[in-house]
């Protein structure tokens, strides 16, 4: 019998065994993974939406997922959560466009310095534009907004230096930039916040040398400020909420954005050896499940598919479980743990001094 | 012929108290911040204020017992009481103070409001004005908050809050005192938080306060107004020696404040969510 390449070759080359057959929990569209995440890593992550669900499996799985910017300590961990501290590695939103994500980094680093930079939406509220819900209500000035956005930035150029691992998940092609320089906004404005204004920003749907251009840019610099940083890449299955094209369905639009990230991905894995993607896509969106892994909205993602993911994203992206010695006795605590102890007992002690000092007032009369 | 409710005004004129004050219950309650009034009352020569009543609520730690009415206790006498009766409470106050008063290994900075527009430090790590204020306003509505509302509840007297003193500004003041606390603590190393930082708290949790005094049908009463300097700060005439707390002529000067309160009658009526300043900035 002639030999040939479909001959031989493992499952997970041929759909019949790969995908048809085996039960919808199993099926693995994993392929060669060239990373091993060990528990001392430092994983960043950024991206839209779906990213948070990867960084909550990452901190609930004992590795080490680095945020940046906690907010400050002398907050209670919850009060901090609910004002989106620790959501992502830097308190950026969701970031859902390569061109976003170039940005950021170019204004962390004050390569970029965009004109429309804050949206006052009444006398005591203002919003950074490129990240309009990271504080819940506002800022209460101008000036608060710009020096909260410069601590943040230095808490981004921080990430990007020390991470060890970046996680990045695609959202959207579809976005609006600012007529005068091209500035991207994480959402259209007028929707949440600021005003829109058909002169001042376009519309912009970003194709496949769009989204490689950008990303490559981004890489090298990353590459630049962290020559140790390991990328890993996936495309969010979550479809378009709305299209701006007039001339387009949703569904064609959403196929269009997802085609083009997912090409892109693919490019850049093979242009850059520290790229990698991973297929959260194709395990949302898979025929083998028949659709199960959506809400009834179908745009949400049900929890049993985020389990699937990060099950499979645990397995071959990751050196394993996190044992509980590791996680209990780590073999060096890096300086930003040291300093968060050192916090915790000042504020213990703080306290301590105040609630002393009111016990004994009654005991010092003038 | 003077009759009895005659004689009554002349003495109560003599003591600059209303003679609505002489059949009524004027109770200042609270923790640490009662100290103030316990000595001012107390005081040779302020006999005007003797008929105040002054309430600590109880609390042990170790051997040591502070105060001289359990929180339950109180609201047993607060049942009692009726609408001519008033309740000064002094209850809690210091939370601000744990956030400002020892400065912070990573700095801190808060922008109180709109108008401030001068940050102190840029190094200084910035907590946004939206999540201090709701902070500190969710600590105090769990704790004086709760207590405040129970009064409300128990009681028919005319309830209302009184402000903490303001901050001290005098950081070597307070240091002369953190020298020897601090150095018992164990914290040598640290030092006072600058005072700005102490202002600015104490003012957005006196925001705090009278939102809640407003939602609880309560009064609030801001700080003496010559016991606060043009900065905001408390006077250091009025400093007991400590970080946070203001001494007996303080207390004093708060109970004139209250006894021409409730002589100009602008008392906050029962379950109402009337405020009323006497003395304001």
């Amino acid at each position: 019998m002639a030999d040939h390449p479909y001959k031989s070759g493992p499952d997970r080359n041929f759909w019949r065994r790969a995908v048809a057959a085996p039960a919808s929990k199993d099926v693995d569209p994993v392929g060669e993974f060239g990373l091993k995440i060990r528990p001392d890593m430092k994983v960043a992550t950024a991206g839209s939406c779906f990213a948070q669900h990867i960084a909550r499996y990452l901190k609930k799985s004992g590795f080490n997922y680095y945020v940046a910017e906690p907010g400050h300590p002398i907050l209670p961990l919850k009060v901090r959560e609910a004002n989106n501290y620790g959501l992502y590695s830097a308190r950026y939103g969701n970031i859902y466009t390569a061109l976003q994500l170039w940005q950021l980094m170019q204004r962390a680093y004050g390569h970029f310095h965009p004109k429309d930079d804050c949206w006052k939406q009444a006398e005591d509220v203002y919003l950074d534009p490129f990240r309009p819900s990271a504080q819940p209500g506002g800022y209460v000035s101008e000036v608060e907004m710009r020096f909260d956005r410069e601590q943040h930035l230095a808490c981004v150029r921080q990430m990007f230096e020390n991470l060890d691992v970046f996680v990045f998940t695609f959202g959207l092609t579809e976005c609006w930039v600012s007529s005068v320089d091209g500035a991207a906004y994480p959402i259209c404005p007028g929707v949440e916040g600021g005003a829109f204004d058909p002169a001042s920003y376009l519309f912009r749907n970003e194709t496949v040398d769009d989204v490689v251009g950008e990303m490559t840019e981004f890489l090298t610099m990353l590459a630049r400020v962290n020559p140790k940083a390991q990328v890993i890449l996936t495309v969010s299955p979550v479809p378009l909420m709305a299209t701006a094209r007039r001339d387009q369905h949703v569904l064609a639009a959403t196929t269009y954005s997802k085609s083009v990230l997912r090409v892109a991905a693919e490019m850049l894995t093979l242009r850059f050896q520290n790229v990698h993607y991973f297929p959260s896509y194709e395990i949302i969106t898979g025929s083998f499940n028949r659709g199960a892994y959506f809400a009834d909205d179908l745009r949400n993602v049900l929890e049993t598919g985020v389990s699937h993911v990060m099950g499979l994203f645990m397995k071959h992206a990751t050196s394993g479980e996190v044992s509980a010695e590791a996680t209990a006795a780590p073999a060096s605590i890096p300086p930003s743990e040291k300093l968060e102890a050192e916090v915790e007992e000042m504020q213990r002690r703080a306290q301590e001094i105040v609630e002393v000092e009111c016990d004994e007032v009654a005991l010092d009369r003038d | 012929m003077i009759n009895l409710d005659q004689i009554k005004r002349l003495i109560a004129r003599r003591l600059a108290l209303s003679d609505v004050a002489l059949d009524r219950r004027i109770i200042v309650v609270g923790d640490s911040h009662v100290s103030a009034f316990e000595q001012a009352v107390s005081f040779k020569g302020n006999a005007t204020y003797s008929q105040v009543e002054v309430y600590r609520f109880e609390k042990t730690k170790g051997d040591i017992s502070i105060g001289n009415i359990s929180y339950e206790d109180f609201l047993n006498l607060a049942g009692e009481l009726d609408s001519r009766d008033h309740i000064f409470s002094a209850i809690g106050g210091n939370h601000y103070a744990v956030l400002s008063t020892v400065e912070h290994p990573l700095g801190l900075e808060v922008f109180n409001g709109p108008n401030d527009r001068e940050p102190y430090s840029e190094r200084a790590k910035l907590v946004p004005y939206r999540i201090i204020s709701k902070y500190l306003y969710d600590a105090v509505k769990s704790t004086l908050g709760k207590q405040l509302r129970a009064l409300r509840e128990t009681s028919s007297a005319n309830i209302t809050h009184l402000s903490p003193p303001p901050p001290k500004a005098d950081n070597e003041f307070i240091s002369r005192y953190f020298e020897h606390r601090f150095a018992q603590l164990g914290m040598g190393k640290y030092g006072p938080a600058r005072p700005e930082l102490r202002l600015k708290m104490w003012q957005i949790q006196s925001a705090a306060l009278e939102r809640l005094c407003a939602e609880l049908g309560v009064g609030f009463l801001p700080p003496p107004a010559h016991t606060v300097d043009p900065s905001g700060y408390l006077e250091p005439y009025y400093y007991a020696k400590d970080a946070t707390h203001a001494n007996r002529r303080y207390g004093r000067e708060t109970l004139k404040q209250i006894s021409e309160f409730i002589i100009a009658g602008e008392t906050s009526p029962t379950g109402s969510t009337v405020l009323k300043k006497v003395a304001s900035r």
